[in-house]
């Protein structure tokens, strides 16, 4: 039995042991490739950990370098902003007399040398100093400004600018171009010019602006053939500028009425709007045939403010098959140019099922006095409600 | 000799310290604020002959130095700097005690002999 038994165990030993052999191997194997995956995955992981501290340690440097760095370059334009100051503050106050005394010529040449060798030989402290030049040119006229664009001159400081012109930058060529604008460096004048066309809006404005200032022959040229149009923004830009020439400089903007750019015609409109230019009443009411709703607006309203009685016909013949845009500022303009030969035409649009129309002709005949008031207080008592309480709003002193 | 004082409030560094500089040459006792906060402050603290105040400063603006000198002091006259284009702020400054404004640029030359003008009177 037991020799069976041992023959069957040992059977089944000799059966078993390679199977359970096999499997302990497989085990093991297996967990010694789970182990070595691991293992790789671990060194993987420490090689990151060590890569991404390497990366964090550098980036840390680099920050703090470039921290440094930035901190030093303050710490320096600091310095140099306070001898700059001294340099600047001590020359731009002087009486017109005192500048032509030989001792102060003189003394300014030895405080410029003293400039020239120490602190502008390199480009940074250049640029430090004609930041400074322009914002105190910004901030002074008279006097104090003629100094610092002659020193910006004698410091050679527009050959900068002058080199920044040729930058791809646009950005670069657009402060280049104020800033010899508001320096008054004519002689990059044709330079500057050149850029009114430019296909970048800002330089273009720049250039623009540029020209108004420092073309003494004819500042508006760049309006001539000019097919870019001239956003809201760009017209204030150039509006606002114009303070800055003088009015005998000023052109007849009527030039540009016939240009087939709608946006100058619009901003030439305005503009003889705002200098009173009251010899352009002709071209202004033939500009209410113009193809464009806006314009013919524009044009209705100056003609309303101008008061332009003659344009009365030509504003009634532009009404007909006008936009409702368009109809409210000639009614606008009758209330303002017309007389009592214009009330039934302005009492017809006060019937007017529109009632946009209907209350501007009824603010267009309480301009026009004492008639006007008076078909106003009749319709006041219409059976139209709406026509009522129109006239009987205008009619309001609340409202006035 | 009894120096006049006067107060510069003016947020841009450069134009301050030119101020100082000029008004100092000219023989006042100036003071000078870079913001509409510390200009309250120093209202506070001490009285001058006259106030230059720029309109567009930081914390408090200039409306609010003008409202504050002239709650504290009436007679002293202020002159505020202004941009082009800010012309309702002026009418602003006027409305709450301003004496005179100039707009930037402007002459030093000019701003001295209004200096001058409104210290006398």
């Amino acid at each position: 039995m037991s020799c069976f038994t041992f023959h069957l165990f040992n059977i089944s030993v000799t059966n078993e042991v390679p199977s359970e052999l096999s499997m302990v191997d497989k085990a093991t194997e297996m967990i010694r490739a789970e182990l070595n995956s691991t293992e790789i995955l671990i060194r993987v992981c420490a090689v990151l950990l060590v890569l991404f501290i390497l990366l964090f340690i550098s980036f840390f440097i680099t920050l703090m370098v470039a921290r440094s760095i930035h901190k030093y370059n303050d710490k320096y334009k600091a310095q140099l902003k306070e001898k700059y100051e001294l340099l600047l503050t001590g020359i731009i106050f002087n009486e017109e007399e005192e500048l032509e005394t030989d001792e102060f010529k003189e003394s300014k040449q030895r405080v410029i040398n003293h400039f020239k060798k120490k602190y502008l030989k390199n480009r940074k402290n250049r640029n430090i100093l004609r930041e400074h030049i322009v914002l105190l040119h910004k901030n002074f006229a008279g006097t104090s400004a003629n100094i610092l664009e002659r020193l910006y001159v004698e410091l050679k400081l527009h050959k900068e600018a002058l080199q920044e012109l040729n930058s791809p930058d646009w950005g670069i060529q657009a402060n280049a171009v104020r800033e010899l604008a508001q320096l008054n460096i004519l002689d990059a004048a044709p330079k500057l010019k050149r850029r009114a066309r430019h296909e970048n809006p800002i330089l273009r404005i720049e250039a623009q602006v540029a020209a108004l200032t420092m073309d003494e022959q004819d500042p508006f040229s760049f309006l001539d053939n000019n097919r870019n149009h001239l956003t809201t923004w760009h017209q204030i830009n150039l509006a606002a500028n114009m303070n800055k020439i003088g009015a005998e400089k000023l052109p007849q903007f009527s030039r540009w009425f016939n240009s087939p750019n709608d946006s100058i015609v619009l901003f030439c409109v305005k503009m003889t709007l705002q200098y009173d230019q009251f010899d352009s009443i002709p071209e202004l009411i033939k500009l209410l045939k113009h193809r464009s709703d806006e314009i013919i607006a524009q044009a209705a309203y100056v003609l309303g403010e101008f008061s332009a009685t003659d344009a009365d016909v030509n504003l009634l013949n532009a009404f007909v098959n006008a936009s409702v845009k368009v109809k409210l500022k000639i009614i606008e303009a009758i209330g303002k140019c017309g007389t009592e030969e214009h009330i039934p035409f302005l009492e017809q649009q006060l019937l007017q099922n529109d009632l946009t129309i209907a209350t501007k002709a009824a603010e267009a005949l309480l301009i026009l006095g004492d008639d006007g008031y008076k078909v106003l207080t009749r319709n006041a008592d219409s059976p139209l409600f709406a026509v009522a309480e129109i006239c009987k709003q205008v009619l309001d002193e609340r409202n006035n | 000799m009894n120096l006049k004082k006067i107060l510069i409030v003016e947020d841009e560094d450069l134009v301050r310290k030119a101020l100082e500089f000029r008004l100092k040459k000219e023989g006042y006792q100036v003071t000078a604020c870079a913001d509409g906060k510390q200009a309250i402050e120093t209202i506070d603290g001490s009285s001058f002959d006259l106030v230059i105040t720029d309109m567009m400063l930081p914390y408090n603006n200039g409306l609010e130095v003008v409202t504050h000198l002239k709650n504290k002091s009436k007679e002293t006259p202020i002159i505020v700097l202004t941009n082009i284009g800010l012309e309702n702020v002026v009418l602003d400054a006027f409305n709450m005690g301003a004496d005179d404004y100039m707009t930037k640029p402007f002459s030093p030359n000019e701003l001295s002999v209004r200096i001058k003008r409104l210290i006398k009177s």
